[in-house]
């Protein structure tokens, strides 16, 4: 099975939510493609699109890994967590301070934010599919919320904060 | 003035606002089709050069893999890797130009002065501009070419020849033939030119 340009670019924006950079996104994302082609010539693959996703993943990180670059989780107030997924749908931000505020992110926030906006899975199935607990998720949701917030506060004080 | 709207909306408009380029997914699909259906490798771009059709045809050879050519696989095959890997993978140019001359003055790391090969059909193509790279760890300048009636982008790879590199290629000043090959659905021609090697790289789709 090929992927068509609607599929390829949505590969594209989910390695470019890993990387934060367009042309390491590109280079991921031909490498994944590459990897499952080669892949599909010896096996069925029944989620092709899943099947990149997670090739993209597993060499994004591992190449973090050799660079020592991998963040790790900042464990936030477990309290603050439940009712957290429902009260980020009424949440609203100025787009152009969300572009800023992204670019502050780390590519594990990033990649939640992907999955949990663009593909608008709910926190329990981000959880399963990045095999974490649905914790860690609500915590990395719970990140951008607090920096939106913070930033949206410096912002009306006529301050920068990002 | 503020524009305010739900987190999850903004995140989706601002990540869907990002897409490949109309190159990025042309070498894309390319590539599922080279490896879908390797056959489709053998069409052949009978405008490339301006060297008889006939001779050009002769020199087409299949790569695959690891067999190249004979006492030269291992350095061609380098070539071919660091080539494809240049074409695929799409890099800022470092100078946007339609002139030659510009591409000329530009490039004077390089022990020589960019050129267009009489090799190439230059009435085909349009200069787009060019950036460094490099070839089996030698300096080279990579132009981008678009084709004028297909819009395809191909690239051209100038670099300066030693055996010790690039090991033996034909030599078009002493009136060999440049040799075609293919490989992950692209099509390299390689040839050197006096004390330069010249790569031009397209899809071999088109």
């Amino acid at each position: 099975m090929n992927f068509d340009s609607s599929e390829l670019n949505h590969l594209y924006r989910y390695c470019l939510a890993l990387c934060g950079d367009s042309d390491n996104a590109y280079d991921l994302l031909q490498d994944a493609i590459e990897k499952y082609l080669k892949q599909a010539g010896k096996m069925l693959i029944e989620q092709p699109q899943g099947y990149v996703k997670r090739t993209a993943r597993n060499q994004f990180y591992d190449q973090e890994r050799r660079k020592k670059v991998v963040q790790f989780d900042v464990h936030e107030d477990q309290s603050e967590l439940p009712g957290l997924e429902k009260e980020l749908e009424h949440v609203v931000v100025d787009e152009l301070l969300l572009k800023q505020i992204w670019k502050t992110l780390s590519s594990k926030e990033r990649e939640v934010l992907f999955l949990w906006a663009v593909e608008g899975l709910t926190t329990a199935e981000i959880a399963t599919q990045l095999d974490v607990p649905q914790a860690t998720v609500l915590s990395r949701l719970h990140r951008l919320r607090a920096r939106t917030i913070t930033n949206e506060l410096f912002a009306s004080s006529g301050g920068e904060h990002v | 003035m503020s524009d305010k709207k739900p987190l999850k909306q903004s995140l989706k408009n601002m990540l869907e606002a990002e897409s490949l380029s109309g190159q990025q997914l042309r070498n894309l699909n390319d590539l599922q089709l080279g490896q879908a259906d390797k056959v489709s490798w053998f069409k052949q771009r009978r405008r490339l050069l301006t060297g008889g059709s006939a001779a050009i045809a002769a020199s087409v050879l299949f790569v695959s893999g690891r067999n190249l050519f004979s006492g030269n696989g291992a350095i061609q095959e380098g070539i071919i890797r660091d080539v494809l890997t240049n074409h695929i993978h799409i890099r800022k140019l470092d100078i946007e130009t339609s002139s030659i001359n510009e591409v000329a003055n530009y490039f004077d790391r390089l022990a020589f002065a960019p050129y267009l090969s009489s090799q190439l059909d230059k009435t085909a193509f349009e200069l787009m501009g060019g950036r460094y790279c490099t070839l089996q760890g030698e300096l080279a300048s990579q132009l981008w070419l678009r084709d004028k009636d297909s819009g395809e982008m191909a690239t051209y790879y100038l670099a300066k020849y030693d055996r010790q590199h690039f090991g033996e290629l034909p030599n078009v000043s002493s009136g060999e033939i440049p040799k075609v090959l293919y490989e992950r659905g692209y099509q390299m021609t390689i040839w050197r030119e006096s004390n330069v090697v010249n790569v031009f790289t397209q899809s071999a789709s088109g």
